[in-house]
């Protein structure tokens, strides 16, 4: 089965090791971890994720202007957020920068895959 | 809206279940606890605590993970739930109050100083007992989120 490819950003070692576990077995797979949004928009070109899960708090670049960023250099990039904080105008934001979700923190894994299956869907919607 | 945010995030992140519980200050300081820390810069500043029993730090991160880590992951792990605990905290504020703020982890310590317990008037504390009988409390700086959810409550009246 060939996998989806994403890449996971987020500065905490602990959300890429729980993605991964909830994602064994699926049709979904971690080709990248990047703990900042710098290190993401280095990777890129290397890793040609498909989608890109972004952790919007992050020391140095946030995951908001990690996305502007990544739209800016890639506008194919397809962007997948991921926090804990949910406020209106930051879920607003992502949307109008291009996000093809938004996933709360705790998350489980139904949540998650379900998150994930609905943004490829959505990409797939757009192509 | 702590209470229920404390008992769910510890639920879904590790399974672990917590009961709101009153205890009296020394029973707090009676038993070895361990800290993490945050602050909070925005609309409004204050500072986050959680405490807990280092068995329950540990409970925390190896249900998470699903086996055995070392010290230094265990404390990852922790910081992950307090990120969590503290992003959603903020997010029920600014419901509440319509008011934005950053929150930054600072510090997680082996042995922390208690003595900020004992000042009522500057902290807010709830005070849970887990499953296992761990103690745990979460603490915030009381006077600026009241002072938030009243000038919101005049606002709307």
């Amino acid at each position: 089965m060939l996998k989806r490819r994403i890449m996971v950003v987020d500065d905490s070692r602990v959300v890429y090791a729980e993605m991964r576990k909830m994602l064994e077995g699926s049709e979904i797979e971690i080709a990248a971890f990047c703990r900042s949004g710098e290190e993401a928009l280095e990777q890129y070109d290397t890793v040609k994720p498909e989608l890109v899960t972004l952790d919007i708090v992050m020391p140095g670049m946030d995951g908001l202007e990690t996305c502007e960023r990544l739209k800016k250099s890639h506008p194919d990039a397809e962007i997948f957020m991921v926090s804990s904080m949910a406020y209106d105008d930051i879920i607003d934001q992502a949307a109008a920068l291009g996000a093809k979700g938004f996933l709360f923190k705790p998350f489980t894994k139904e949540a998650l895959l379900e998150g994930l299956r609905g943004a490829f869907k959505a990409i797939e919607g757009t192509e | 809206m702590a209470e229920t945010l404390v008992c769910e995030i510890l639920e879904v992140m590790s399974d672990i279940h917590l009961r709101l519980a009153q205890l009296q200050e020394q029973e707090m300081e009676s038993r070895k606890l361990e800290a993490i820390y945050g602050f909070v810069e925005g609309d409004y500043q204050i500072e986050l605590r959680f405490l807990a029993e280092p068995r329950m730090f540990s409970r925390l991160a190896q249900n998470m993970a699903g086996s055995q880590l070392s010290s230094d992951e265990i404390q990852e792990y922790a910081m992950e739930f307090f990120n969590v605990l503290c992003g959603r905290f903020l997010s029920e504020l600014y419901k509440a109050t319509n008011t934005t703020a950053r929150f930054y982890p600072t510090r997680y310590e082996l042995h922390p100083d208690l003595m900020c317990l004992k000042d009522q008037v500057m902290l807010s504390t709830l005070y849970f007992i887990s499953d296992e009988q761990e103690l745990a409390a979460f603490s915030w700086s009381a006077k600026p989120i009241n002072d938030l959810l009243r000038r919101s409550i005049n606002v709307e009246a």
